[in-house]
């Protein structure tokens, strides 16, 4: 949309599979927890890392849907990266999903 | 190594998002950068759900919490010179406490005015723009909202942009 209307986009994301899958101009993956695409908080360094390199792609990207990705771990244990990133709460329709999976189960338990 | 897109989400909507098939672009977007980095100026776009507080309302937390399949379409300005303690969030997707702390992991403001000082790019532009990313029907968000911010970009005549979704 916004390439259509004359601007040259880079994307920073962690699902440059999508990205893949829908044709994204210019993708910087990184493999980061959801909400943190630029980095640590703080962390003033490693947010310099990955935004140059994402102005290096988009200075040097040739063709449509270049994807490139930085080699550059998350510095939090696994684990706990994965659940802070998440809302404290469900969100809506993941609380949808609890919700319809728990009365399908009392379904079948009815009719068992 | 390459980068495991499925990494961080639950196996759950790891498996949907699999499954789920979605068009892909033909001819994929594009438009050459004209000019070199050190004269181009730049807009900074994210779909973290921010906005300032006291200015702007947040985005529609319960119309998407009566109606789970919709996520509110619209967007909020957030002035180059925001304040980090001005940001408000309302990505119910999101646990938001490290946005809050540092906006620059989604909306690198502070960053993009030291590579201004610097010279490493011409210029930031006075506004950056805030979408929220959970939408399952963007039909609004492409034919409404993206043009009017389009339009606005245009009006600081702007180059390129920087997107971070979330």
């Amino acid at each position: 949309m916004f390439e259509q209307a004359g601007f040259s986009t880079v994307m920073v994301t962690n699902m440059p599979y999508w990205s893949e899958k829908m044709g994204v101009p210019r993708t910087m993956g990184v493999e980061f927890p959801y909400g943190h695409m630029l980095g640590m908080p703080g962390d003033r360094e490693m947010q310099m890392t990955v935004i140059l390199a994402a102005l290096s792609l988009l200075a040097e990207a040739q063709e449509p849907g270049t994807i490139r990705e930085l080699d550059l771990e998350w510095p939090q244990p696994f684990d706990e990266a994965k659940k802070d990133w998440q809302p404290l709460e469900p969100s809506p329709v993941v609380k949808m999903m609890i919700e319809q999976r728990q009365a399908a189960a009392e379904q079948a338990r009815g009719q068992g | 190594m390459p980068v495991d897109s499925f990494k961080y989400l639950p196996g759950s909507i790891a498996g949907y998002y699999r499954n789920l098939a979605v068009p892909k672009a033909d001819p994929i977007p594009w438009t050459p950068l004209r000019k070199p980095l050190s004269e181009t100026r730049f807009a900074l776009v994210t779909t973290a759900g921010i906005y300032v507080e006291g200015a702007d309302p947040g985005f529609d937390q319960e119309g998407e919490r009566r109606n789970p399949m919709w996520g509110d379409p619209t967007f909020r300005r957030i002035p180059r010179d925001v304040r980090a303690e001005q940001i408000g969030a309302s990505h119910l997707h999101l646990n938001n406490r490290d946005l809050q702390a540092d906006l620059n992991i989604v909306l690198p403001v502070h960053r993009f005015a030291e590579l201004e000082a610097e010279g490493t790019i011409g210029s930031l532009a006075p506004t950056a723009y805030s979408f929220m990313g959970y939408q399952m029907d963007n039909r609004e968000w492409r034919e409404k909202y993206a043009p009017e911010v389009a339009g606005l970009m245009r009006d600081e005549a702007v180059d390129a942009m920087l997107l971070t979704p979330a």
